[in-house]
């Protein structure tokens, strides 16, 4: 209605939030605050308590304990249909009778707006979405993309403050991924409201989001930007989870040090992770901090090393890849440009990284995010 | 050439028309076809045929048959009477049949098995073993007048009335709208009504605008069901109905057993037969381009 | 996604939902529960008429049953029924894959001719019959019921078989042709077991179809040859003979047996969302 709303997106706060079903706890606590206008994305495995929380939000489930605020005002007594939130559903959702205009009028029909008004602002919405002219069509005569930009259109058309997205771009392919993805960005620095983004792809994530929060087995991991949650994440399963990664899994010998045993080697950090526990816990180290010890560049004073037996070798375009696998049985990746010779199958190597690109994680308080008890390498 | 590629390659056959091939697979229907030659098609052209060769007097040849349903008024009364009984008939079904099978849709997996057996029960029941309970119901001294007189209601006649008769076909015919109209609803993604809702319209509202418009290719493939299939239904208005009020198959029977009065009853079999056929055509155009527009199939 | 749907469902039952169920249980109750008084009237004692409630309990009408025009009518019925059931099956099964497999001038009226006895009112059908095995002499005889009722259960073999050809991938026998199998061998080892459940299932929808079949029966039939239903028929018409309950009950155990097997094999192929 006023300029105010047009430009201003809404914040949203979930305190302590949760849905269960009889015994089994969907989302089990979950406080997030998001900041008007900012894009949010909920990311997380399937199962993981995302998909919920955005029902939750959505009004489509009912929240067992918690709170919903809409900038400040419990929105969870509030009727799905009087929540004016735009929302993007999985597969869309278009109506199959309706052209695509009439799908983006909808929302304005429900709200009485004048049949003139209405013309121009659903003309006007699917111009934004780069669907001008394709008012007529009825959704089965769009392609996947087309649709989902009608989708996007019928979901803004009304001003909503706040935009719900649940998986908007599962349905397609990689390449039309990817320029969506650019467009869902654009869109939000355009309209500068709230947008709630929810995926399983972490590349998606990092592309898009403000801010991610990593959902896993019905909490939030981790909240943060896309390189905080990269280069510091805070469990082992947003280590793991975001981008790939080496893990090398050992124990933590006395309380407030940063070393970690595994095996017969020692593995230091840089001091960031000076609190830890002892017990379990795994050092991450990314693939592309990893670089192949040669004679003319043999270990260092600040990196920590392994040695062992390279298992495989890929050449993937600009980079190439080599695992080695030590004696402890654990593999470790390594990225590196292409260019320098690739080591042969079988044949001993070393392999080491600055200890500044070490995490140590103890798996002790999330014993449930590192499952695997062998030493992976993802 | 293209005939022995596998139906998702072959290509579409209106834009070329590929020349027939004999195919020796081909020759796997002709016996199934000679007997429905021999004992359907023949028989069928053969009574239907007797609507011009064979006479009552006063009527001689030609297409007296013909004037004489059209002149009579007890054949004008039979046919609005079959069509009236068989329209509220087809409501009946209807109303009944949405609940139903919109619940069918809501249900776990193994709810659905026993709604489902719930509708092939009497979709397999006998026409007579159902027909029969109905007879021993409503009979005049029978459980429903008896459950009516311990309500203090007097109870009447109802066997022999157009209403046993409404009834019991509605329950037999309950099934045929049930199925067509539950594999429709079924087909209906219930997130476009949490889209709708998303969008501002309420529950009612959404159900309405979005889930009514989907379902109706459902309810009219039911309705025509139903329709067809009442329009010829004989055992249960001959048990429970009365010559008085017979039905329009009722009457065709009549005509042939009783009065051997060969050319009318084939001049309304005839009648029957049209109005069966001009209805699923109709029915079998619209539904097809509805149901194609709801969910883009070809 | 699915199973949360369904918990959820669990979860919040609302007054809707309620109401949609009493609704929906009342309607089942309407479909089923009328056809159940003939099973306490099977067990009258009374030979009189179709008393209800029974006077008295004895197994009486089923004594009626095992003897006399009664067991005749029922094993005429059986017979014929298993002959129309082993015959229609096969021609029915092989017009699908007929049809399925070939394109040839005129298949469009074939297809619709085998299955207009689907759509044609059973009376017109019946006097049709009448008429011509009037002249052919074969009003009164078995292979004349057998004949007549084939026309009733061919197209349920053929829209059972048909429907599970349609889902069948004939990738497979172009497979197992380059496996070296011949055609014969390939659609017994490779067509015939996947489409089965449609096989199965037309040939008791034939059963059913054959078993149950009054109109064109009723014309058809003489004293000498009666089946099950036209005995009922006749009992439920003119001659009130209660002996009709009993049949009924066993008739409606037929049916009750079918629809599992049917059911289940509906329910298999049923996507569940």
């Amino acid at each position: 209605m006023s300029a105010d709303r047009k430009t201003r997106g809404a914040g949203l706060s979930l305190r302590r939030l949760a849905k269960s079903y009889g015994p089994v706890h969907a989302l089990k606590e979950v406080s997030l605050d998001i900041a008007p206008g900012e894009f949010v994305t909920f990311l997380g495995p399937s199962g993981s308590g995302k998909s919920t929380t955005l029902n939750l939000i959505s009004g489509f489930q009912d929240v067992t304990s918690g709170e919903i605020l809409l900038d400040g005002t419990v929105l969870q007594d509030v009727k799905p249909h009087k929540r004016e939130l735009g929302i993007v559903f999985q597969n869309y959702a278009l109506f199959p009778h309706m052209t695509a205009g009439q799908n983006v009028e909808y929302s304005l029909k429900q709200r009485k707006i004048p049949a003139s008004e209405r013309k121009t602002r659903v003309r006007k919405a699917l111009e934004s979405v780069g669907l001008g002219g394709y008012g007529d069509r009825y959704p089965r005569e769009l392609s996947g993309g087309q649709q989902q930009r009608v989708a996007v259109a019928r979901a803004l058309v009304f001003e909503p403050r706040v935009l719900l997205m649940d998986e908007p771009l599962g349905a397609l392919d990689r390449k039309l991924r990817q320029v969506l993805q650019l467009e869902i960005k654009r869109l939000h620095r355009e309209l500068g409201i709230t947008f709630i983004f929810v995926t399983h792809d972490q590349e998606e994530a990092l592309v898009m989001s403000d801010r991610i929060a990593v959902f896993n087995e019905g909490l939030i991991e981790q909240v943060g930007t896309a390189s905080e949650l990269y280069e510091n994440p805070a469990t082992p399963f947003v280590a793991e989870f975001l981008g790939e990664t080496n893990a090398l899994k050992g124990s933590v010998q006395s309380i407030g040090s940063n070393l970690l045993v595994h095996g017969a080697t020692v593995f230091r950090t840089d001091g960031a992770d000076e609190n830890l526990p002892a017990g379990p816990a795994i050092l991450f180290v990314r693939p592309e901090k990893v670089r192949l010890l040669t004679e003319a560049k043999p270990v260092k004073e600040h990196e920590d090393a392994v040695y062992g037996v390279v298992r495989e070798t890929v050449y993937m375009g600009s980079l190439q890849k080599i695992l080695v696998t030590n004696e402890e049985g654990a593999t470790v990746t390594v990225l590196e440009a292409t260019g320098a010779p690739l080591p042969a199958i079988g044949s001993r190597v070393g392999v080491a990284w600055n200890i500044n690109e070490a995490r140590i994680i103890s798996t002790e308080q999330r014993s449930n995010s590192a499952k695997n008890d062998e030493v992976v390498s993802i | 050439m293209s005939t022995t590629l596998s139906p998702s390659i072959r290509p579409p056959s209106r834009v070329r028309k590929t020349p027939f091939v004999f195919r020796p697979v081909s020759l796997l229907v002709v016996p199934g076809f000679a007997v429905i030659l021999l004992f359907f098609v023949y028989p069928a052209i053969s009574i239907l045929t007797r609507a011009w060769t064979h006479f009552q007097a006063p009527q001689e040849g030609g297409w007296d048959n013909f004037a004489w349903f059209f002149t009579e008024d007890v054949n004008i009364t039979l046919l609005l009477r079959t069509f009236g009984v068989t329209l509220l008939v087809t409501v009946i079904t209807l109303i009944l049949a949405f609940p139903f099978a919109y619940l069918m849709t809501l249900v776990s997996r193994r709810w659905l098995v026993v709604l489902t057996t719930a509708v092939m029960l009497p979709f397999f029941t006998n026409y007579l073993v159902r027909i029969f309970a109905w007879v021993v119901l409503l009979q005049d001294n029978g459980v429903v007048n008896g459950a009516l007189s311990a309500f203090g209601i007097e109870p009447f006649h109802m066997l022999g009335t157009t209403f046993a008769v409404t009834i019991a076909m509605a329950q037999t015919l309950l099934p045929l709208m049930i199925l067509p109209l539950y594999s429709v609803l079924q087909g209906i993604d219930r997130s476009l009504l949490r889209a709708s809702e998303s969008l501002g319209a309420s529950p009612a509202k959404s159900f309405f605008r979005i889930y009514l418009p989907l379902a109706t290719p459902g309810m009219l493939a039911g309705s025509v069901l139903v329709f067809v299939f009442g329009l010829g239904f004989y055992l249960t208005p001959a048990i429970l109905g009365s010559p008085q009020n017979a039905l329009l198959a009722q009457q065709v029977v009549t005509q042939v057993q009783d009065l051997l009065a060969w050319g009318r009853g084939s001049v309304l079999a005839l009648v029957l037969l049209l109005v069966t056929f001009a209805l699923l055509a109709v029915a079998m155009r619209f539904s097809r381009n509805t149901v194609s527009s709801a969910y883009g199939i070809r | 996604m699915k199973s949360m749907e369904k918990s959820l469902r669990r979860s919040s039952p609302s007054v809707g939902r309620i109401l949609l169920a009493v609704a929906a249980f009342l309607i089942a109750a309407w479909m089923i529960v009328p056809t159940l008084v003939i099973i306490p009237l099977s067990f009258s004692s009374s030979e009189a008429s179709f008393v209800f409630p029974p006077p008295g309990w004895s197994l009486a009408l089923y004594e009626n049953l095992s003897g006399g025009a009664w067991r005749d009518a029922a094993l005429n019925s059986i017979k014929i029924a298993a002959v129309v059931t082993v015959l229609t099956t096969i021609l029915g099964t092989a017009a699908a894959l007929g049809l399925d497999r070939s394109k040839f001038p005129g298949k469009g009226l074939v297809t619709g001719s085998l299955f207009a006895p689907l759509i044609v009112p059973t009376s017109i059908l019946a006097i049709g019959i009448y008429a011509v095995f009037l002249n052919w002499k074969l009003n009164g005889t078995f292979i004349g019921f057998v004949l007549a009722h084939s026309v009733v259960a061919l197209p349920m073999v053929l829209v059972s078989v048909s429907s599970s050809l349609r889902v069948f991938d004939r990738n497979q026998e172009n497979a197992a042709a380059s496996l070296g199998a011949s055609p014969l061998t390939t659609f017994m080892s490779v067509t015939l077991p996947q489409i089965r459940s449609g096989v199965v299932t037309g040939a008791v929808l034939a059963f059913l179809a054959s078993f149950d079949e009054v109109v064109i029966s009723l014309f058809l039939a003489s004293p000498r040859l009666q089946t099950l239903p036209v005995l009922m028929f006749s009992s439920m018409r003119r001659e009130l003979d209660p002996t009709v309950a009993a049949a009924a009950v066993v008739v409606f155990a037929l049916a009750a047996i079918a629809i599992p097997i049917v059911a289940l094999i509906q329910t298999r192929n049923h996507h569940v969302r």
